[in-house]
């Protein structure tokens, strides 16, 4: 609200006199129509008018001479000097903006809505402002630049876009991508950046409810470049390299090799690794311990294995991944797009091609084909039909952090890839090292692992094709009303595999692992020696069927567009996979494995079967929906609209009278900025507009009897199928349904100097699904369940300010600022134990419990401090400091009992482009920032370093000796592990931190160099460009030194900087 | 206008095919279980879950672990319920009671199928739901419960007794008497319904529902019925293993599904009972004699000497707790020595003995007296179900009828004591099921 005082305090100003009149019409360049609702400004004199629908339009000035500025959607600004009075009617024709539909125009996927009309809330963004990064994927390039757009690492591991924060709790949370006309079912990278002309945001309802319930997370219209009538041939030419650092290794907190090794000596002399030394299944040791056990059992002499170990103590692992696994990666992208049309007929084609060679050497190439046409058959006829095909392939590369395993999940901080010469070495893996070399000879598979050049062995590849064929007819019934039918039909094959040859670890492990004595003594193989091929096929078949009338009727003081329609949508995908063994690549030939009978393994002796991967799927999903959108203006200044939609599905489970889901949304506009009495002419365009929507949504998998599915593979004793409980039925489930306002004023100052919009939506949901503990002696631990109800509100800003404008210099800036706040208003579960509410080090942030609070919420146990005579963490239980972790974290303690910080998710967030143009050169700098929220960091984990051989940098941290207390929070080590003491440490309120921070996102530099002075050079624009993006934090609020977003888990990675070159022609 | 009204023409004949255009099946792996196959098909997935008890294999005196495994132990609930702690000895991530549980809805939502869909022909998947159930309650009441006993039972806590896949209905504890009821009913329909014998024996047959009778009315002290209803399973299938036929040297030398076993189950996963740290005592390991065959089938010796066990009925490193013959027998025999007949008592322990003995080297055991019979029968019985889930309950049964057996465990110099007849013998309750229902905890 501040922001909007603020506002009006700086845009009041005074009216000019008025004393010369100049009248004129503005048509378009391309065909001569009237061009209505262009924006006629004097600088000069303060004043601005728009067109009528005739084009017409009237202007008063002081100046005798003047320079007017036209602009309008889809059309180039125009300037015109003119000295007054003028005799004639001044005629100005337009040209329109080629190939790019300009922010004005919004795209909800079914209809273009001129956003001067438009009631709901859009946030879009240009091809210009998407070109300023280079990625090959869209989605990547959005939160940078997109209000109300954010990506959510906060509340769980895996990063989520978010549109205006949490619609739904359970289920999921993608937003809806649509690709021009329709759903996008797919990999979103195979979609070309370089096709794309813009991008909308369909925030509230009544921008999104027309989507139904799909549209629940928000939906994402990507718009493609199209061609136009009448235009002459129009090229775009883009080539750009990206090189990227190595990624950060440092910045994973891995616990030093001495450390470790200090450990590892202490637990060898206490016994702990004696059941797996003597145990007689061989289990792999680490280095260390089989030198101690060497040196113990007098194999090698003590002096040796000291000698060793402190060698040991000299290496990181992280040198060898950087060394010997990470490279710099390397991107190229090549786009060319060609326009054209004749006054009946208009078409674009492009073809793009990106490789990208990321950091560990994988690859991604993609080829990109795309024919559209358009023609205009008659005066009632426009045909359309395009063509797009994208064939892309995937292959591995070496193996990245975390990813060379001795056993599990186990981090060995000391391993070495390869010796002083280079030369692979072998790491211990899988079985004792000892025992395998004393298998040498024995005519088994060589058993050893060699990281260095295993990657080269084993290769995943993923090819995938798809095409889009899209074709409309569209027939004008009478002015004003048309109908439409659109098809289009997507189809990906893609074919996954992963080819362990030969030579791999994991065939020749799982060779020698089923390999066995015949009864004269000698090595025989039931898995047959040669390569293991993994191979996987699915395709996608989606039809679209949708028929639409649109009905536009424009007058003086009327203007209705409404549409309605119906469509179809069926999507087909069919998986099949395999497993061959023996697989020779050159011969495409594989041998027979008994897959009936249990073998024991060579080292455990234990029974079990060779791997029968084979198996086969079919997914069917069939939607009918049912639409219908109008929207009313009177007098270009009220605008009602309505928007209503019914879908029905497919549902296993669900009778179909139960699948019409309503949703409906209705809005309101105010252009108060023409009215008559509108005094505010700093402030020439201001726009209210107010949308309430309203939708039900039935979660897929609530049915209504409970479902069984079954496994892949029947039973081998019986020879019929295994099925296990999909979902249960729950005859006390309700629909979740929620509700959505949204208030905003749109507005901009003289010459747009300053433009924007202010937002405050609220939304509230009931009876949100989410995932329920239930008393689990009903057999079920966790079920959908009606969890919660919520609401939500907050505030977009997006603006646009010219801070500079004069012919050489320029400065423009665009904010984008939201807030974001939710908290429970009913809470339906049957518990509130403190330890459902602390989530365990890399799970995601459970529901909070309490009313009032926000949804996801960081709550902790409260900290005594370690004791001083021990080192051991103590919290508080019943008042009174204890140590009783199992009580402190038990099911007694309720969550009243915890710390409570704030939000998980950033209250507060948004992004700051400020573009600085200087004759040819233009400079884009880009910043992020979410502010206001909490999160847990991970820390040291003593059972998880004893039993599972991970440890963490706190350990160097670690309280030792009485007085410690006073500067670390990390516990002492016991030498026995409590797993209820570690959850306590990781729950507690010490690893609470705040996760405000401010992060430069990119920074774009260009030079446009001026074709106008090369004679002869075809060229209409000739840009250079480069960038750096993922730059790095500007500030945080942590003092740890962790990237709040990259913070999940050991081994998490900071995105690595990318520094970008590229070029841009138009000709 | 006409465009309009065909359009709209258009659009209602398309919608009125949206019924059948809408049946289709969103995924080809989806079923509503209305059949007699889809039911089959929950019943014998139940065999590769591996959820049953460990609990009581972890508190008995089978097994042990080092100080030096103790102390490197990932779980700590379950190091509470290795020194017998009286709270706070089921892990949140998963235990003991919420895998019991989950098996017993599989087979509830099978009988209510069987019900509500109006399957004909369910007798024998009925039979098999009813056997997994009533076997899931017998083993959960082992754990859980303590020791029964006919005078005082119906005042004694028992289980829960879900026997409705609706999770609306709300967990109450039944008494001890009520839940053996329900176990018994469960098991004498099923072995009315049931065939003699199944296409595998991941199937419970009929034999298989007398041999959980006899164990069930053994654990009650009901020797007349478990002694009737034990020769009755042995009268269909009395199949024994000869060990010497055996391939001691294997690294798991039992085959699965042999002759022997009626009900293949296996346990879940307990680093006590883990292949390399679980430890047997050198008592247990050496009252076997040279010539038992056990003696190498069963155990082998890591490269310190320490005695691990090897003779899972799984054929592997999972710790199968089947239901089989050999116990039927054992069940059998104990059971004609407390109905004083100590011949046939001796009979029923050498038939089972000269199977485990090298060939020729068995003499049989004989016994003056029905006391001298049971405690040979009791050894035998220990020897022979090692690791098979059955020792816990032994213990708190043969405590009952006053063998007065105390046990102690000493880790880290803390001496852990369970007294005969302890409360502890009834394991308590998972905490937040306690806090979620309100049911009462078992008392301490």
């Amino acid at each position: 609200m501040k922001n909007i005082i603020i506002l009006s305090m700086l845009l009041s100003g005074t009216c000019a006199s008025a004393q010369y009149i100049v009248s004129g019409t503005v048509t378009a360049e391309n065909d001569g129509t009237p061009l209505a609702g262009i924006l006629v400004t004097s600088a000069l004199s303060k004043t601005a008018a728009l067109t009528d629908s005739k084009g017409k339009f009237v202007l008063q000035t002081a100046e005798p001479r003047i320079r007017i500025v036209f602009s309008g959607m889809g059309y180039d600004p125009k300037d015109v000097t003119v000295d007054l009075p003028v005799k004639e009617i001044l005629q100005v024709v337009m040209t329109p903006k080629t190939a790019s539909i300009e922010g004005v125009t919004l795209s909800t996927g079914y209809q273009k809505i001129a956003k001067e009309r438009a009631t709901g809330s859009f946030s879009t963004v240009n091809g210009e402002l998407l070109s300023q990064q280079v990625t090959s994927n869209i989605m990547e390039r959005l939160p940078a630049i997109v209000n109300g757009l954010m990506v959510d690492h906060a509340s769980s591991p895996n990063a989520q876009l978010m549109v205006r924060g949490l619609s739904t709790i359970q289920g999921p949370k993608n937003p809806l991508i649509i690709l021009d006309d329709f759903p996008y079912e797919g990999n979103l990278n195979t979609i070309n950046p370089e096709m794309i002309a813009s991008v909308t945001v369909l925030k509230d309802a009544a921008a999104s409810s027309i989507w139904g319930a799909r549209a629940a997370n928000g939906v994402i219209v990507i718009t493609t470049k199209r061609g136009k009538f009448g235009q002459r041939l129009n090229g775009e030419f883009t080539a750009n390299t990206t090189v990227s650092d190595k990624p950060d290794l440092s910045y994973i907190r891995q616990m030093s090799s001495s450390d470790f090794i200090a450990v590892e000596q202490e637990l060898f002399s206490r016994g702990f690794y004696n059941s797996d030394i003597n145990s007689p299944s061989h289990p792999v040791l680490t280095p260390v311990v089989d030198l101690l056990n060497q040196a113990k059992k007098g194999l090698i002499t003590s002096e040796e294995a000291q000698l060793q170990i402190s060698r040991l103590q000299q290496n990181d692992v992280r040198d060898e991944y950087r060394k010997y696994m990470y490279t710099p990666g390397v991107k190229q992208q090549y786009a060319l797009n060609l326009s054209g049309g004749s006054s009946n007929m208009s078409w674009i084609s492009g073809v793009g091609y990106d490789h990208n060679t990321g950091n560990l050497s994988e690859e991604f190439e993609r080829m990109n084909f795309r024919l559209q046409n358009t023609w205009k058959a008659s005066d009632r006829i426009t045909l359309s039909a395009g063509a797009y095909y994208t064939k892309t392939n995937d292959r591995s590369g070496r193996n990245g952090y975390g990813n060379i395993k001795v056993n599990g999940n186990w981090q060995i901080p000391y391993l070495q890839f390869a010796d002083g010469q280079g030369n692979p070495l072998a790491i211990f893996s899988g079985y004792d090292q000892r025992y395998k070399e004393s298998l040498n000879g024995k005519g088994l598979m060589d058993w050893n692992y060699y990281p260095l050049t295993d990657w080269q062995h084993t290769l995943a590849k993923s090819n995938s094709a798809e095409l889009i064929l899209n074709t409309s007819l569209q027939y004008k019934i009478f002015t004003g009303l048309n109908a439409e039918v659109k098809y289009q039909y997507q189809k990906n094959d893609r074919d996954n595999s992963t080819f362990y040859d030969r030579e791999s670890y994991y065939a020749r492990n799982y060779i020698n692992g089923f390999a066995y004595y015949d009864t004269g003594n000698n090595i025989k193989f039931r898995v047959p020696k040669g390569g293991i091929l993994d191979k996987s096929t699915a395709t996608t078949t989606v039809n679209n069927v949708r028929g639409q009338l649109n009905y536009n009727y424009l007058s003086d003081r009327h203007e209705i567009t409404a549409i309605a329609g119906a469509e179809m949508r069926t999507a087909l995908t069919a998986n099949d996979q395999n497993r061959l063994y023996g697989y020779d690549p050159i011969h495409q030939s594989s041998l027979n494995v008994d897959y009936l009978n249990k073998y024991p393994h060579f080292v455990t002796g234990g029974m079990d079967y060779i791997l029968n991967r084979q198996g086969m799927q079919e997914i069917s999903t069939r939607f009918i929906s049912l639409y219908a959108n109008a929207a009313y203006t009177f007098n270009r200044k009220y605008t009602v609209s309505g928007s209503a939609r019914r879908d029905a599905s497919n549902l296993f489970g669900l009778k179909t009278n139960d699948q019409w889901n309503p949703f409906w949304s209705a809005g309101l506009a105010w252009k108060i900025s023409d009215e008559h009495f509108y005094p505010l002419h700093r402030l020439p365009d201001l726009k209210f507009r107010a949308s309430y929507g309203y939708s039900g949504n039935i979660d897929p998998s609530m049915v209504a009897v409970t479902t069984i599915i079954y496994d892949p593979s029947p039973s081998t004793y019986t020879g019929t199928g295994m099925a296990r409980i999909d979902q249960y039925y729950n005859p006390n489930l309700r629909w979740e349904t929620s509700r959505m306002v949204n208030i905003a004023a749109d507005f901009s100052s003289q010459n747009n100097r300053i433009s924007g919009s202010v937002e405050y939506f609220m939304k509230k949901g009931s009876n949100l699904f989410g995932s329920a503990p239930l008393d689990y002696t009903t057999g079920i631990k966790t079920m959908l369940w009606n969890v919660a109800g919520m609401k939500g509100h907050g505030i977009d800003v997006e603006l646009k300010t010219r801070n500079i404008v004069n012919r050489r210099l320029t400065w423009n800036t665009l904010l984008n600022f939201s807030t974001y706040r939710d908290e429970v208003t009913d809470y339906f579960l049957p518990n509130t134990f403190a330890s459902n509410y602390i989530n365990a080090t890399g799970a995601a942030v459970p529901i909070s419990g309490t009313v009032g609070l926000p949804v996801y919420s960081i709550f902790a146990y409260r900290w005594a401090g370690l004791d001083p005579q021990t080192g051991d963490p103590r919290g508080y239980l019943n008042g009174e400091i204890s140590k009783d972790y199992a009580a402190i974290t038990g099911s007694e303690k309720g969550i009243e009992d915890l710390e409570y910080f704030g939000s998980a998710l950033p209250t507060t967030y948004g992004s700051m482009i400020n573009t600085l143009a200087y004759r040819q050169f233009s400079l884009d700098i880009a910043v992020n920032y979410k502010l206001g929220y909490w999160f847990r960091r991970n820390s040291l984990n003593y059972t998880s370093l004893l039993s599972g051989r991970v440890g963490h940098s706190d350990f160097a941290d670690r309280w030792q000796k009485p007085g410690d207390e006073a500067f670390t929070n990390v516990p002492s080590l016991n030498y026995t592990t409590n797993s209820s003491r570690d959850a306590f440490y990781s729950g507690s309120e010490v690893l609470v931190e705040k996760g405000d921070h401010v992060r430069l996102q990119y920074v774009n530099l260009s030079y446009e160099l001026s074709p106008n002075k090369w004679v002869g050079i075809p060229l209409s624009s000739f840009r250079l460009y480069c960038s750096v993006s993922n730059i790095g934090i500007l500030w945080r609020e942590n003092k740890q030194h962790l990237d709040p977003d990259y913070s999940w888990g050991v081994n998490t990675l900071k995105p690595v900087t990318a520094y970008s070159l590229g070029f841009h022609i138009k000709f | 206008m006409k465009n309009t009204i065909a359009f709209l023409i258009l659009s209602t004949a398309v919608l009125s095919g949206c019924n059948r255009f809408l049946e289709e099946k969103s995924n080809s792996n989806l079923a509503t279980p209305e059949t007699l196959e889809d039911n089959q098909a929950l019943l014998d997935r139940n065999f590769v879950l591996g959820l049953n008890t460990v609990s009581g294999e972890v508190s008995a005196d089978d097994v042990y672990v080092t100080e030096s495994d103790f102390n490197n132990m990932a779980v700590e609930a379950e190091k509470r319920l290795h020194t017998w702690q009286p709270d706070r000895v089921a892990a949140p991530e998963g235990n003991d009671w919420e895998n019991t549980f989950r098996r017993i809805n599989i087979f509830n939502t099978v009988i209510y199928n069987l019900d509500h869909y109006d399957i004909p022909g369910s007798d024998n998947v009925r039979g098999q739901a009813l056997v997994f159930r009533a076997s899931a309650y017998l083993e959960a009441a082992q754990v859980w419960c303590l020791a029964y006993s006919k005078a005082d039972a119906g005042a004694r806590k028992g289980l829960p007794l879900r026997l409705d896949p609706d999770m609306n209905i709300p967990s109450v504890r039944s008494t001890l008497q009520q839940t053996y009821d329900q176990i018994l009913s469960d098991l004498h329909l099923a072995a009315q319904l049931l065939p003699p014998s199944q296409i595998s024996v991941i199937r419970p047959s009929k034999v298989t529902a007398l041999g959980f009778l006899a164990r069930a009315y053994l654990y009650m002290g009901d020797y007349e019925k478990a002694l009737f209803y034990g020769n009755q399973a042995l009268a269909i299938h009395a199949g024994l293993l000869d060990y010497n036929a055996l391939n001691a040297g294997a690294s798991y030398p039992i085959t699965p599904m042999n002759t022997e076993v009626l009900l293949p189950t296996s346990m879940a996963y307990s680093g006590f009972l883990a292949t390399n740290q679980a430890k047997i005592p050198a008592a247990l390991y050496n009252s076997y004699d040279d010539n038992d065959l056990r003696k190498v089938i069963f155990f082998r010796k890591n490269a310190q000497g320490e005695v691990l066990f090897k003779g899972n009925y799984s054929g592997s490193s999972t710790r199968s707790s089947c239901m089989a013959t050999d116990e039927i027998f054992l069940t059998v025999a104990e059971s004609y020595a407390q109905t004083n007949d100590v011949p046939k008592a001796m009979s029923m322990l050498n038939q089972l003995l000269v199977k485990r003995w090298k060939t020729g080297k068995f003499t049989n055991y004989t016994a003056g007296t029905k006391d001298q019979a049971l405690q040979m029968i009791r050894n035998e019985r220990r020897k022979e179900l090692l690791f098979r889930g059955v020792r816990w309950a032994d213990l708190k049964r043969y405590n009952r009828e006053g063998a007065g057996l105390t046990h102690t465990k000493v880790l880290n110099g803390v001496t852990y004591t369970l007294p005969p007849n302890d409360l502890r013998y009834a394991i308590a309750i998972p905490e937040d099921v306690i806090q979620m229902t309100g049911m009462p905890q078992n008392d301490r």
